[in-house]
């Protein structure tokens, strides 16, 4: 009998895919997002982690900006 | 994100959306049918002077005789627009189609013909009035007048003079364009920004499209507003009118056509006149039409800097809606295009093609005449940029293994892909992704395999 799971389907480049892998491996066990890496640009994950995905990017990109003082 | 566009209607098809009693009643009016007769595709134009003098109608086969094969989809477009805008009525007999002119539209036309446009006032004599602006003058004030409505429409802190529209008249406007919340200080909307970025045309036609559109509520007959609006566009810029030749409410609406900047008023000993600005008598220009261009301001070199020689309080908020502005000197703006106040204006509603559009379209002419205007490492920066705001795509969905039959699976995936559903497959592994709207869909289906 096929089997559904329900979820959420994210597809982005390999950089970005690569930083979600590494952010789901330094969460603790009950907290880990992804089931299944679909292939290196494709993932599988919890419903409920777009919010907390969208964060982290975000804030990563922040780290890289410099805003001059005025 | 979800794009709001703020489509400025062609006063046209604000036109022909009116009723049609509304619209026979504009058709008495003769400038009205002379401006409906510019406005029209050219061989319309010529098919309604074709049959301003017959009297039968004509059937569509031999108006398709007038026009070679290589023009019926010039045709067909003009056939619609008239019947569009009702100057063509269709009587369908058994057999065939035919086209009369609307009567009323014919009579005015001929009489307009006959007599030539008279308009229902004069200009004044110059020895009453004390003394006209010069055409500089009426255009920097009309300028003027526009920009301080803006800036009030936006309700930022720099307008000096308040206009007269009542309150209620202002929340219309700002409706579309500031979301207020509780003791903030109301924040202008996506469409808001967008309007903005419009060149100043098409801000024009949205607004008197949202005054008409309310006229109603202030008790003014909305085809009585456009005729007076289309026989203000025949008037000659830069003469004066005697207030006294307008009716009651056509009086009423001059004021706030002051207000908006189309209009000026004077004042004189005895009598009071109004001097048609050049904002309204390119009101019956269609929007095609912008060969009244406005001279740019803005230079935008490769290293990301941008140099505005304007003094506008109005272009000096527009470059601060996605720009770091660094320094501000009387007839000159510096401002800087950063990552940080881009992602400012992205978060705010407005896209890269705005901007860009906005920048080329502004240019001064110093560099207009370069190709490309705006420098190309710029651009593609700011898509890129705009890009990188969007890296992930989320969908929700739903993930389907463990297929007992590679058939099954195949019959599936098909099934998605009809759908428009299918989102990822692993043919050799027999797993794939569908979207969630589709799920109730593929569990019927997978069901109906099963038995």
């Amino acid at each position: 009998m096929v089997n559904a799971t329900k979820g959420l389907f994210i597809s982005c480049d390999i950089p970005m895919a690569q930083f979600i892998v590494n952010m789901n491996a330094a969460l603790p066990a009950s907290q880990k997002f992804i089931i299944h890496v679909l292939d290196s640009t494709h993932f599988f994950v919890h419903p409920d982690v777009a919010g907390m995905i969208r964060s982290a990017i975000s804030e990563f990109r922040d780290q890289n900006s410099y805003e001059k003082p005025t | 994100m979800p794009q709001v566009k703020i489509i400025a209607k062609n006063f046209m098809d604000m036109v022909a959306s009116l009723p049609a009693i509304k619209l026979d009643m504009l058709y008495r009016n003769q400038f009205i049918c002379e401006a409906i007769l510019r406005s029209l595709p050219p061989l319309a134009k010529k098919y309604v002077l074709q049959m301003l003098y017959i009297d039968d109608p004509i059937t569509s086969k031999s108006l398709q005789e007038w026009v070679i094969a290589d023009g019926s989809s010039k045709h067909k477009v003009s056939i619609d627009r008239l019947i569009q805008l009702r100057v063509f009525e269709v009587i369908d007999r058994k057999k065939e189609t035919t086209y009369k002119l609307n009567p009323t539209f014919q009579t005015s036309l001929r009489k307009h013909l006959i007599y030539g446009g008279i308009l229902p006032r004069e200009p004044m004599p110059p020895n009453v009035i004390a003394r006209l602006p010069t055409s500089e003058e009426l255009d920097a004030y009309a300028l003027e007048q526009w920009e301080c409505f803006l800036l009030q429409l936006i309700s930022s802190g720099q307008a000096e003079k308040s206009s007269s529209f009542s309150s209620s008249m202002m929340r219309i406007f700002q409706r579309g364009f500031l979301r207020q919340r509780e003791k903030e200080a109301p924040r202008l909307t996506e469409s808001g920004f967008q309007f903005l970025l419009m060149d100043t045309s098409a801000q024009l036609w949205y607004v008197i499209r949202e005054y008409i559109s309310n006229s109603e509520e202030q008790g003014v007959d909305q085809a009585d507003l456009i005729a007076f609006l289309l026989e203000l566009s025949f008037h000659t810029t830069g003469e004066a009118y005697n207030l006294d030749t307008l009716t009651d409410y056509q009086t009423a609406m001059i004021k706030d056509l002051a207000d908006l900047g189309l209009v000026k008023l004077q004042k004189g000993r005895k009598e009071s006149w109004f001097i048609p600005t050049k904002l309204a008598t390119n009101l019956s220009v269609s929007l095609a039409d912008t060969t009244s261009r406005k001279q740019g301001f803005v230079v935008v070199e490769t290293n990301f800097r941008m140099y505005a020689y304007s003094s506008s309080k109005l272009h000096c908020e527009i470059l601060r809606l996605f720009s770091r502005v660094e320094y501000q000197l009387p007839n000159l703006i510096v401002a800087a295009i950063t990552k940080e106040s881009l992602y400012n204006a992205f978060e705010n509603g407005i896209t890269a093609d705005q901007i860009v559009t906005f920048l080329q379209q502004n240019a001064h002419p110093r560099v207009a005449e370069k190709v490309p205007s705006v420098p190309e490492n710029v651009t593609d920066q700011i898509r890129l940029w705009e890009t990188d705001l969007h890296r992930v795509e989320m969908t929700p969905a739903h993930h389907y293994d463990e297929f007992p039959s590679r058939d099954v699976f195949e019959a599936a995936s098909d099934f998605a892909r009809m759908h428009s559903g299918l989102l990822w497959e692993d043919a050799n592994k027999m797993r794939m992704v569908v979207r969630a709207e589709i799920h109730m869909l593929m569990r019927e289906h997978l069901r109906s395999q099963n038995k």
